[in-house]
């Protein structure tokens, strides 16, 4: 009896010597996947050689309309030949919109917009007379120059299908990719009661105006961001050029391409030269009580803060904030106005054409803007120390156009 | 056996996890000798660093943070805050006993003595109102 006993554990042994190498191949087919999972090192990188993009870049300002406006940036349309910046104006309960060409103040909208629903809102403009905006915890709507319309209770539906909407970021977007369709992202909060893991939700929605069909695509949060707790620099943001999304992880050297018709996905390398160090994950558990903890994190480590699609010369803009030293020569601590920022430009296959260093008053970005006459963003603060003028920089390349 | 030992480790190891980083009084003392019009904390029974923009815990915002100072009101009083926001600032300086000033984030942040958290440092001790 005892003999049979050995035997058959004997037999157990070889069979799962045999399995378990098969077991571990399969589960290694899912290259992109592992990929994804994969865990950072913290080995050095090597700088990449200069390829020589030639840039040229313009500062100016915009005035204010008179009066002390409380302006809450929206978004950017295109009109004509013109880029137009459209800000909220908290103070008359408007949208106020400027010419980014000629420096002019163009118009207004105006409706009877509750006040509350823009203050986490996400905004979309399809044209210079019409925006539709969503907020978190209300409904999904569209103001015109007719009135206002309620077109649906979309964070009901998102309730309902246990979602959450991500909270509102500037890298984050919210875009009409056609007629009836928008694109915007997911986000399951971790602290979120009832949610013990985030990994494996989709992040990205898809929600049909004609419809009112709400579903989600793309990719899901891949497992890595279970392990590794990346605290401020957690999020991933997408944008969302034809038949694909592209998600930037701001924690990660590499993106990842999704693309919407075969479902494949492809992780490029788009890594600053200007990283030398892997980003760290938190060494330290998050909690409420360790905020201050977790905000130094992100000060000092790096981060790649936004990625834009220029659909004039498809090419992409990834900006890196580089890895900033707690203290200055001097000895007094470091700012958020220390911190330096450089752009990555990359063809339509994610191939660098190169990458060159933001002048200093742009130290932080509030937007970043693809318009026909070159990429926008704001020149450090937006609306300047007596919050009478919009601060804008224009930057022009020469190897793309 | 283990297991009592298992568990103390684990206990301490969360407990000491989950420990913000605590700023000191004398760190607080030196930086606020630094302003061109220096603050000396021994003059005040009590201070109050209050970030108007951030907020850690419901319990320390609004309308119950105002309460919360202006109980401290007759024991010659502080408020630092970094924000210059009048709906704050007026609840407090029409209360007698209560010394206000602004000083920069930019400051704070300078000198190392800047927390999400609203502050309340008395005799010494840096109490944190989460």
């Amino acid at each position: 009896m005892r003999g049979a006993f050995e035997k058959l554990n004997g037999m157990l042994s070889i069979v799962s010597f045999i399995l378990v190498p098969i077991f571990l191949i399969m589960c290694g087919s899912n290259s992109d996947v592992e990929q994804l999972n994969a865990e950072p090192d913290s080995s050095i990188f090597i700088p990449l050689v200069d390829t020589g993009l030639t840039f040229s870049t313009s500062y100016f300002e915009i005035q204010k309309r008179p009066g002390n406006h409380n302006y809450q940036l929206l978004n950017s349309t295109i009109s004509g030949d013109s880029t137009i910046l459209n800000f909220y104006n908290k103070e008359e309960n408007c949208i106020d919109s400027y010419n980014l060409r000629s420096g002019n103040y163009v118009s207004r909208m105006q409706g009877i917009i509750p006040k509350e629903e823009f203050q986490t809102v996400k905004t979309t403009f399809p044209n210079e007379d019409t925006c539709y905006f969503v907020e978190e915890s209300s409904w999904f709507i569209r103001l015109h120059r007719g009135g206002l319309d309620t077109i649906d209770y979309l964070n009901k539906k998102i309730r309902d299908q246990k979602l959450a909407v991500e909270q509102f970021r500037m890298g984050s977007s919210f875009e009409l990719i056609s007629d009836s369709l928008f694109f915007f992202p997911l986000h399951v909060d971790p602290y979120s009661k009832g949610l013990v893991r985030m990994y494996n939700y989709p992040m990205t929605a898809m929600y049909n105006i004609n419809s009112g069909e709400l579903k989600t695509l793309g990719l899901k949060y891949p497992e890595l961001y279970d392990k590794c707790n990346y605290g401020l620099l957690r999020p991933i943001t997408q944008v969302y050029p034809p038949e694909k999304i592209v998600y930037n992880p701001n924690a990660r050297g590499e993106i990842w391409e999704y693309n919407l018709t075969s479902g494949s996905i492809q992780i490029h390398d788009l890594r600053s030269r200007y990283q030398l160090k892997e980003i760290e994950p938190l060494t330290f558990k998050s909690t409420p009580r360790t905020k201050d903890m977790l905000m130094k994190h992100a000060d000092l480590s790096g981060e790649y803060t936004h990625l834009v699609w220029d659909p004039y010369r498809n090419v992409y803009y990834r900006f890196f904030k580089h890895f900033r030293p707690e203290k200055k020569e001097n000895g007094f601590y470091t700012t958020y106005m220390d911190d330096v920022i450089s752009v990555i430009v990359a063809s339509e296959n994610f191939e660098i054409i190169g990458e060159f260093m933001l002048p200093e008053p742009c130290s932080f970005i509030y937007f970043a803007y693809p318009t026909p006459d070159g990429l926008i963003i704001n020149n450090g603060s937006l609306f300047g120390e007596e919050n009478n003028q919009i601060n804008v920089r224009k930057i022009n390349f020469d190897y793309i156009d | 056996m283990y297991a009592k030992l298992i568990l103390i480790i684990s206990i301490s190891f969360l407990a000491f996890s989950d420990k913000p980083d605590k700023i000191s009084y004398a760190r607080f003392q030196s930086a606020f000798t630094r302003l061109e019009v220096p603050i000396s904390l021994l003059n005040y029974n009590e201070i109050f660093i209050v970030h108007v923009g951030y907020c850690a815990s419901t319990n320390y915002c609004g309308d119950n943070l105002i309460q919360y100072i202006s109980h401290c009101a007759n024991r010659h009083c502080l408020v630092i805050y970094d924000q210059q926001d009048p709906k704050f600032e007026e609840q407090l300086t029409t209360i007698d006993g209560i010394e206000m000033r602004f000083v920069e984030r930019h400051f704070l942040k300078t000198h190392n003595v800047f927390s999400v958290y609203n502050i309340h440092i008395k005799c010494k001790r840096v109490k944190y109102l989460y």
